[in-house]
């Protein structure tokens, strides 16, 4: 592994430019963004290269400033990529057909969403638990729409379950906001029209600028 | 096909123009090299974004300066040299023009669309034959969009997922898409797919209305900021799985793309019918006054 190319920066980057180069991929990696995500183990992985690529750059310099938390407080990703959905706030689930959510949520985690569904069927009691893990395996087969609706129930039944808050606010965030900041200017001003931008390029260059 | 995915080019550098045209024209120099003068007319920009994808992967294009055919006056401008990404890309240009002609002729029976067909046949056989198992998904697909079509669901998840699925089958088929790489490009493209369906089924409204067509969007009323939640949310997806590519070329131009200019296109899209936004307001009343 060349940790030079994995952060994208020089071989001559001073320390500087390494970190900052390292914490915009861990913004990019961010487990927070892939929750619920098929995609989830590969953010992972990525995670876990960049760290590593980090700390043999760091230690090289033996100034050391330690990966983005890791050792003191666990490094990023390794909690994260196991990741699970066996509840993580202690309050396990107790209510009805406690032992078939909890298969569900297994199927979930091998990403067997049809083995999850079928158990799911199975159920009827439409509770916060049925509607929130429907909602991920909604979430997981791209199918936002009833995904939503689903979070929506569960968390209106648990408003205090942090587990169906949090699902429940970061898809409805998704839906809102632009996730990245573009400052591009979106406004039809007279140079940005397409049109004459291409014009004037090819009057000022010749029709060959490149 | 429907010329949605394309970048915002007033943000575009110079050279990342020139890229942008030159895979642009090797495109359509490929499928005229493969399948005939007339089938070029089929070019579209969805495709040129597929070609550009799989280069970026694989290590970026290489650009000759030549002429476009009739257009000699122009002088000459780089132009994408022939490779397997734009040969895939200029074979799936023709497979989903085909489709998408075989589509238009069910929904709307026009003499055009008909024309269409019947012009493409030839150049379909032949884009089909060099890759069976993306046209038998592509076909699969299109089944189940129509079956959908025809029971009249008032859903908007699954004709999406379908086109979804589409999309997905075009990036898992490309010989050059290595196999480090499939799992995000399933779900960049899967997402892509239903972020265009949903573009071109909200985009469509006021002429289905007309016509009785089938649109989902009409059957459940939705609402435009109900509609921009849900094109936000795919597009997010689309935007994460992308993160997780890696590209052998720094690409800034297929970053143009994902960011600004899919969020140009349906900020476009979205206030196109209706003028409901602050900003068209304003630049009405600006209008009205001048």
């Amino acid at each position: 592994m060349n940790p030079y190319k994995v952060l994208g920066v020089s071989e001559i980057a001073s320390q500087e430019e390494i970190r900052a180069a390292y914490l915009e991929l861990v913004k990019k990696y961010h487990p927070d963004k892939y929750t619920d995500n098929p995609l989830k183990e590969l953010a992972g992985e990525k995670l876990k290269e960049i760290n590593q690529a980090y700390e043999m750059l760091t230690k090289k310099q033996t100034t050391s400033s330690g990966a983005y938390g890791s050792s003191s407080s666990g490094s990023y990703g390794s909690n994260n990529t196991s990741g699970s959905y066996s509840r993580t706030n202690g309050t396990a689930y107790t209510g009805p057909f406690a032992a078939e959510f909890a298969r569900a949520r297994s199927f979930i985690n091998q990403n067997n969403l049809d083995a999850a569904q079928a158990i799911l069927n199975g159920i009827s009691v439409h509770n916060a638990e049925w509607n929130y893990l429907s909602g991920v395996i909604f979430l997981r087969q791209g199918s936002y729409q009833r995904a939503t609706e689903c979070f929506g129930r569960a968390y209106d039944a648990e408003p205090d379950n942090p587990e169906y808050r949090n699902a429940y606010i970061s898809l409805n965030n998704s839906g809102r906001a632009y996730q990245r900041n573009t400052n591009g200017n979106m406004d039809a001003s007279p140079c940005c029209d397409v049109c004459s931008a291409l014009m004037c390029l090819n009057c000022c260059c010749g029709g060959d600028c490149c | 096909m429907f010329g949605y995915i394309r970048p915002l080019e007033c943000e575009l550098k110079v050279r990342e123009q020139a890229e942008y045209r030159g895979i642009y024209c090797g495109l359509c120099k490929s499928i005229g090299r493969r399948y005939g003068q007339l089938e070029r007319l089929t070019l579209s920009y969805d495709c040129a974004f597929l070609a550009l994808t799989l280069s970026s992967i694989t290590g970026g294009a290489k650009f000759t300066p030549g002429n476009c055919g009739p257009r000699v006056y122009r002088g000459k401008r780089p132009i994408a040299d022939a490779s397997p990404a734009l040969d895939y890309a200029a074979d799936v240009n023709i497979l989903l023009a085909w489709y998408k002609a075989a589509d238009d002729r069910a929904d709307e029976k026009s003499a055009k669309a008909l024309a269409a067909r019947a012009a493409l046949h030839r150049a379909y056989r032949k884009a089909a034959k060099s890759n069976p198992v993306l046209d038998r998904e592509i076909r699969e697909s299109m089944d189940l969009l129509h079956t959908l079509e025809a029971e009249k669901t008032a859903l908007i998840d699954e004709p999406s997922n379908a086109f979804g699925k589409l999309l997905a089958a075009v990036i898992l088929n490309a010989p050059t898409l290595p196999a480090s790489e499939r799992k995000a490009a399933e779900w960049m493209y899967y997402n892509l797919g239903k972020w265009v369906y949903l573009m071109d089924a909200w985009d469509d409204r006021e002429k289905d209305e007309k016509s009785g067509s089938y649109n989902p969007f009409l059957l459940l009323k939705m609402e435009t900021e109900q509609a921009a939640f849900l094109l936000n949310i795919t597009r997010n997806e689309a935007m994460k799985a992308y993160d997780l590519l890696t590209l052998q070329t720094q690409n800034s131009l297929l970053e143009n793309i994902m960011t600004l200019g899919l969020m140009h296109a349906q900020e476009r899209v979205l206030s196109g019918q209706e003028c409901c936004t602050a900003k068209d307001a304003a630049r009405m009343d600006k209008g009205d006054k001048e």
